[in-house]
């Protein structure tokens, strides 16, 4: 191939590119690595084609041969802290990152993620300085402006995170990011109005924006006012450090069982422990399944149906189901005797499996999570099954099921915290 | 040769200073290749005279040659500017210029050799520039009847018409109120002093018949067609665009009636955050005043854009004048499904199809889908066909057994549209996908 013609090609994929004309710009890098499979612009190109795709590994795989055949490009670098920072893994991104950092120090951008990575981290001290080390380089860049009014958010400075935000809004009012971060603050400042005009503006700009549309059904279900307190409980675990909300859930576990320690001895104090242990059952199961029930109200909102995906639509109508029917077999129960009760009841916790399980459910396959999810299941339907054939086989099944539950319950919730 | 240089080497040594024993060592040299040596020569004259022209031009050869060639640009532009740029660096000029990929100098450059030279040819340049017509040295007016007559921008004269387009009935109406009438009609056109001409811009997933009714939008005004695709754009981007733009409309305008036809117009607007770049933002506005017909009268001239992504063309493409009909085509329905089936088994050995059955499983799939369908059932049956040794026909359980692995690939399409419609849609110009959806806000 000859050498302008090569310029051609790249000049063409680039434009394509910028378009979101995947498969095309791919097409034009492929014609140039026809002639020198070693291209290093040409495998950029079609790994940040892969990248924009979310196909990440083959992306990380192209970037790596690139570096093999060009280790002084900066931007590679830089792409390559990005797809590992698509991946979740923080560690892998901030090497590549302060490697690309290191060969030009002077790119507003690299800083942008720097920052963004030390939120993961959640280290927002360390999140705000690079966010403004950035703003030294471009003080108009939008990411980094957007980034440190993040960092500044969990850190309580709420004004000057809004400060942050407002200067970002007059660079560009036409930055969806910036407008879904907007919202955020104001989701946080609990006024779940103003939230919305900033989360709608968003969707408008960029409509598939997934940021935008997890803010939308979040202030739309802000109507509710139990999921109002949720919401800010959640906001407020996520502003603490890993350590204090381990403990937090700990130390409220350790005052429930401290309170209700003596609830049968028979006396007035048995009366309050077992109402304080009632409570903190309902507020564990709220914080584990409001955000699912919120969805089921939007199920049936105008607005809402169309901005949940299929797997919360699922969830919710699922968990809805199970506590429909559960109440159903309590009322059977009136009637019929104690062993509907407790059928109830382990139907009544399916709820919690099918809050966190996948759909469309891919059987006993997707991953050790799922296929937890799924054995506990089953054994619940045994458990359920047992009650009709034996009553000591269900006393046994159904001690080993809670225990069961009881141990994965646990470990997700200190594991999520 | 070797023993000439040496000798040259000596007698330089001796009387340093002179200036025309060293060019011609430098010369020899340059002339064997040895590189370095000659630049150092070349380098060693310009100290003494800095604007030896025979020392500047064959530095910048020798630059050329070790392919440094942004040092080898600033000596052809000293020399050009001292007036001593002689056809021969002239082109190494170009050359340098190409691989640095500065086009627009590289273009008048060439242009200059070319009216010094009008013989001259290069293939190779040509190609990087796209410049025919320019070897033969041609005027502007002349160059355009030329590609008109060339059939150059895929000019054509379709034989389809609307009768041959299944469903698509609203479409075919407001192309005719708007293009069809006028032509056929136009006292009454002029009697309301409405103009002919204009644009209309479609838009829908691909594969599903906007290039086709197009074309037979053409072939029912039995006018010309001149097509536009991706790669057209692109390229004005990439090189001298505004008059590439210029060139085609004119074309079209002396081709009358003239059916233009853009396909991916997005491509053209670009995406918002694309725009505030000024040198994408001229092409637009060229664009623009082409389609204004501000210096010339666009009557006759109908212009079609076809995109995927509605949202991503420039909002003042919609203006009034402009396209303001934006159209909506969707995948076709049941009836239209059916005979496109039809009409793509015709001439295929197959056996009691029921194409009412296959169209009403294929709800979505475009008209590329359904040809893909069927391309999947023939390859099946020629497999067994080549393994048997006998023809066998394409039965109505190959068909369904296609339909079940082909999945319509207007599904993608509609996720990013629906999204739009129900966020993005203030102006009503979505209002069409959501009814094709079945979503009610």
């Amino acid at each position: 191939m000859i050498e302008q013609n090569k310029y051609h090609y790249i000049e063409r994929a680039r434009l394509l590119l910028k378009q979101k004309r995947y498969k095309e710009a791919e097409a034009e890098a492929s014609a140039v690595l026809q002639g020198n499979p070693n291209d290093v612009d040409a495998l950029q190109i079609i790994g940040h084609c892969r990248l924009d795709n979310k196909q990440v590994d083959e992306a990380i795989a192209l970037f790596q041969q690139c570096v093999g055949l060009d280790a002084g490009d900066d931007y590679l670098y830089y792409l390559l802290a990005f797809a590992w920072y698509q991946k979740n893994k923080m560690d892998k991104s901030m090497h590549y990152l302060q490697q690309a950092i290191s060969l030009y120090p002077h790119h507003a951008g690299y800083f942008s993620l720097q920052a963004n990575i030390y939120i993961t981290q959640k280290k927002y001290g360390q999140a705000v300085e690079a966010a403004e080390q950035g703003l030294r380089q471009n003080a108009k860049d939008v990411s980094c402006l957007n980034a440190r009014s993040k960092a500044l958010l969990r850190l309580n400075l709420e004004d000057d995170a809004m400060e942050s935000i407002q200067s970002a809004l007059q660079i560009d009012p036409e930055d969806a990011q910036t407008h879904v971060n907007y919202g955020w603050v104001y989701l946080e400042k609990n006024e779940p109005q103003k939230a919305m005009e900033h989360f709608r503006e968003a969707l408008r700009i960029n409509p598939n924006s997934q940021y935008a549309k997890n803010g939308y059904k979040t202030a739309l279900k802000c109507k509710l006012t139990l999921y109002r307190w949720l919401l800010q409980y959640h906001l407020w675990m996520s502003r603490q450090s890993k350590a204090l909300r381990i403990g937090f859930i700990v130390g409220i576990w350790l005052l429930v069982s401290f309170f209700s320690r003596d609830s049968n001895t028979g006396t007035r104090s048995d009366m309050i422990g077992q109402v304080i242990i009632g409570v903190y059952i309902v507020l564990v199961l709220f914080t584990w399944l409001g955000n699912t029930l919120a969805n089921a109200y939007l199920l049936v909102s105008p607005y809402g149906r169309y901005a949940l995906d299929n797997s919360e639509k699922w969830s919710a109508f699922s968990v809805t189901c199970v506590f429909a029917v559960a109440l159903a077999m309590c009322g059977v129960g009136i009637f019929y005797g104690e062993e509907w009760f407790w059928n109830a009841a382990i139907l009544a916790s399916f709820s919690i499996l099918f809050n966190v399980m996948h759909f469309p459910v891919k059987i006993f396959r997707g991953g050790k999570k799922q296929v937890m999810l799924q054995a506990l299941l089953v054994l619940g339907l045994i458990t359920i099954a047992s009650s009709f054939i034996s009553a000591d086989a269900a006393t046994v099944c159904r001690s080993v099921y809670l225990i069961a539950l009881a141990a994965c319950m646990w470990a997700g919730s200190l594991l999520n915290a | 040769m070797n023993e000439i240089i040496e000798q040259l080497k000596e007698a330089v040594h001796i009387s340093p200073n002179n200036i025309p024993l060293r060019l011609h060592l430098a010369g020899l040299l340059l002339k064997e290749n040895q590189l370095a040596e000659a630049s150092e020569q070349f380098a060693q004259v310009l100290q003494l005279q800095h604007d030896n022209t025979k020392a500047l031009t064959g530095l910048a050869t020798v630059y050329y040659r070790q392919q440094k060639y942004s040092p080898a640009i600033i000596l052809f532009e000293q020399l050009q500017e001292q007036h001593a740029l002689d056809n021969d660096s002239r082109l190494l000029f170009i050359r340098c210029l190409l691989k640095e990929n500065s086009l627009t100098p590289a273009r008048e450059l060439y242009e200059q050799l070319l009216h010094d030279q009008p013989d001259f040819k290069d293939a190779e340049i040509d190609q990087a520039l796209r410049l025919p017509g320019m070897e033969m040295g041609m005027e502007s007016e002349a160059l355009l009847q030329e590609l008109a007559n060339e059939h150059r921008y895929f000019m054509e004269k379709p034989s389809l018409n609307f009768s041959q387009v299944g469903g698509m009935k609203q479409l075919k109406n407001e192309i005719s109120l708007k293009i069809i009438h006028p032509l056929r009609n136009p006292e009454m056109y002029k009697a309301f002093g409405k103009k002919t001409g204009g644009g209309i811009l479609m838009y829908g997933p691909p594969g599903c018949g906007k290039t086709f009714i197009a074309k037979a939008t053409a072939g029912e005004i039995s006018a010309k067609f001149i097509s536009l695709g991706l790669h057209d754009i692109l390229d004005m981007w990439i090189g001298n665009s505004e008059k590439n733009l210029h060139e085609i409309f004119q074309v079209a305008r002396r081709n009358k009636p003239c059916v233009l036809f853009i396909d991916e117009v997005d491509a053209l607007g670009a995406s918002r955050t694309d725009m505030r770049q000024s040198a994408m933002r001229q092409i637009i506005n060229q664009f623009l005043a082409e389609l204004d017909g501000v210096k010339d009268s666009n009557d006759g001239v109908l212009v079609l854009a076809a995109t995927n992504a509605p949202w991503s063309v420039d909002s003042a493409f919609r203006r009034p004048g402009r396209f303001d009909r934006v159209l909506f085509v969707a995948p076709p329905d049941e009836e239209s499904r059916r005979e496109i089936l039809a009409s793509i088994l015709k001439e295929k050995p197959a056996e009691s199809i029921d194409t009412a059955q296959i169209a009403k499983l294929t709800a979505n799939y475009s008209g590329a889908d359904l040809q893909a369908v069927v391309d999947i059932a023939i390859e099946q049956k020629l497999e067994e066909s080549l393994a048997k040794g006998v023809l066998q026909p394409v039965t109505q359980k190959d068909l369904l057994k296609a339909v079940k692995q082909h999945k319509p690939t207007t599904g993608e399409w509609f996720t990013t549209a629906r999204n739009y419609a129900l966020y993005a849609n203030e102006t009503g110009l979505y209002d069409d996908i959501l009814r094709y959806l079945n979503l009610k806000k």
